[in-house]
């Protein structure tokens, strides 16, 4: 038994949050009920190219509504017949951590400061974090972020609101409904509908590297499904620190393997020697 | 540096800056492997940072004396890392000027020559048979194995500590998360060149039949003829040459 293991709950246990973006208007409500129930301090913020504002997370913004454009299909009935046309178009995603299955950053953590509750939240004790950074390092979702104390911040499901029967409260204080949050294997079969009905599904048939699932499920319609192409990885994966894992695995058995093969072979030879050597030492004698 | 003794019928095989130096390294590298184990094993090594953690976890009065440690074992990798570094620096410095690098010299020898010398080495090392005369008269004080080793262990230090210090200077410099990330698949390959290093190093200088130079480096950095004159010959020849 060691004193940093992580037990994740199964994937289709604890609960998830079904993200339909189609509903999604950008009022960035989301972004504001996370500060304020989590307490988070304002941030001075930038102007960019986009409306996406704080340009990415922060140790003091877990939400951020990220804006997207992109080209949509669209289809015009005309009298002549349906003209289908590109258009320009502009997807607001709201995104936070999507506490994978697992969580890769609470693998990587070496104090135990990060643990995965029955519910499936995945948090960071920042007592207990060292501000080392391997969480950042093993997310593929860029999620994690340092702080002006030098310790790790990010989304926590709200899980003190979980433990309490209410919903996140990103989720309560949506006015448009984007998201559903209810128990994972009810999210689950809601995304696998929505799949089957053509729409596009992330979250779902992921790298083992995220336990090939994540808590936070994006669906959208092929309107908005380049906001979730351009927001999320392909691979839900980083190779280099998957490369590590392997060889985390691999190395302390070799180590030890190695360790017990070379003494038996470097007594095996001394003996031999020595047995050779007395030998040789009895011929000289009897000579 | 050295020089042969012959009413003791001895050798020096290491000089007292060698013997110096090299506990330097022994007792840091032993600290910086035990320290970044400790980050990069935490399931393995919990139990050494609750032990190293606990008593200033009492004193901070943290209930977590498993990441106090850790957050010890960091911080004192770190250092441990700089003032190994400016070792290493002053002594390569030292070690280039006085042109006292000679434990490459195997490698002048040609590939043939090469393969049957580690051939040997081989055979005599792990299933104990005698060295033949013609590889034995021409070993020099650092056999091909030994040199080959150290090759590796310099590629070793050398991932290990250019990756350190970008890592410790990521911010400054600017590196984006796919570069730290990279660096520190960079320094784990390090570490683990190093550890290949450490366990043929062990098994070398462990093996029975080289007793003589364990005893040498841990007291007066001396060997006796005999032994010098079956496992080094050509550096006997260069020692009672005057060479170094």
């Amino acid at each position: 038994m060691t004193m940093v293991a992580v037990n994740f709950p199964p994937a289709d246990q604890g609960f998830a949050v079904l993200v339909d973006i189609d509903k999604c208007i950008g009022c960035r409500a989301c972004q504001l009920a996370c500060k304020d129930w989590n307490g988070l301090a304002p941030v001075k913020t930038t102007f960019s190219p986009t409306f996406t504002n704080p340009q990415s997370f922060t140790a003091q913004d877990w939400k951020v509504v990220f804006y997207y454009e992109g080209t949509a299909k669209k289809g015009l009935a005309t009298p002549a017949g349906e003209v289908v046309f590109e258009q320009v178009d502009v997807a607001p995603l709201p995104a936070q951590c999507l506490h994978c299955a697992a969580a890769p950053c609470a693998r990587a953590c070496p104090s135990g400061a990060i643990s995965v509750t029955p519910e499936g939240a995945v948090v960071i004790n920042k007592d207990q974090c060292i501000g080392c950074g391997f969480c950042e390092n093993a997310c593929p979702y860029d999620v994690p972020r340092r702080g002006s104390d030098g310790k790790y911040y990010k989304c926590t499901f709200c899980v003190d609101r979980i433990q309490n029967g209410r919903e996140p409260a990103c989720v309560e204080v949506c006015p448009t409904g984007v998201f559903t949050f209810g128990p994972a294997s009810q999210i689950v079969q809601m995304a696998q509908s929505e799949a089957a009905k053509g729409r596009t599904v992330y979250g779902l048939n992921l790298n083992p590297y995220v336990g090939g699932q994540v808590r936070w499920i994006y669906v959208s319609s092929d309107r908005k499904a380049f906001a979730i192409k351009q927001h999320f990885p392909s691979d839900a994966v980083v190779p280099t620190n998957e490369a590590r894992e392997v060889l985390q695995e691999i190395v302390p058995p070799l180590a030890l393997v190695g360790a017990v093969a070379l003494t038996a072979v470097g007594f095996a030879s001394w003996r031999r020697a020595r047995i050779e050597e007395q030998k040789s030492q009895q011929k000289q004698k009897e000579q | 540096m050295s020089s042969v003794n012959s009413e003791k019928e001895e050798v020096e095989v290491a000089s007292m800056g060698y013997r110096i130096s090299h506990q330097i390294n022994l007792v840091l590298i032993t600290l910086l492997a035990i320290t970044g184990s400790m980050l990069l094993f935490p399931g393995l090594m919990s139990w050494l940072s609750y032990a190293v953690g606990a008593p200033l976890a009492a004193f901070l009065g943290s209930p977590y004396p498993v990441s106090v440690g850790e957050e010890l074992a960091r911080t004192s990798h770190r250092f441990l890392a700089d003032v190994w570094g400016v070792f290493l620096i002053v002594y390569a410095i030292y070690l280039l000027v006085f042109r006292r690098i000679h434990v490459f010299d195997a490698l002048r020898k040609p590939l043939g020559d090469q393969i049957r010398e580690a051939r040997a080495l081989a055979d005599h090392y792990i299933l104990g048979k005698p060295l033949p005369d013609d590889v034995a008269s021409s070993l020099e004080r650092h056999n091909i194995l030994v040199a080959y080793m150290t090759v590796v262990l310099v590629v070793g230090i050398v991932l290990l500590s250019a990756s350190g210090v970008l890592m410790v200077y990521s911010t400054y410099l600017g590196l984006t998360e796919g570069s730290y990330r990279l660096l520190l698949l960079l320094h784990d390959l390090g570490f683990y060149l190093v550890l290949l290093f450490i366990f043929a190093h062990l098994f070398a200088v462990l093996h029975p039949s080289n007793r003589p130079l364990l005893v040498a480096m841990f007291s007066y950095g001396r060997i006796p003829l005999e032994w010098a004159r079956r496992h080094m010959p050509r550096y006997l020849r260069h020692v009672k040459g005057g060479g170094s």
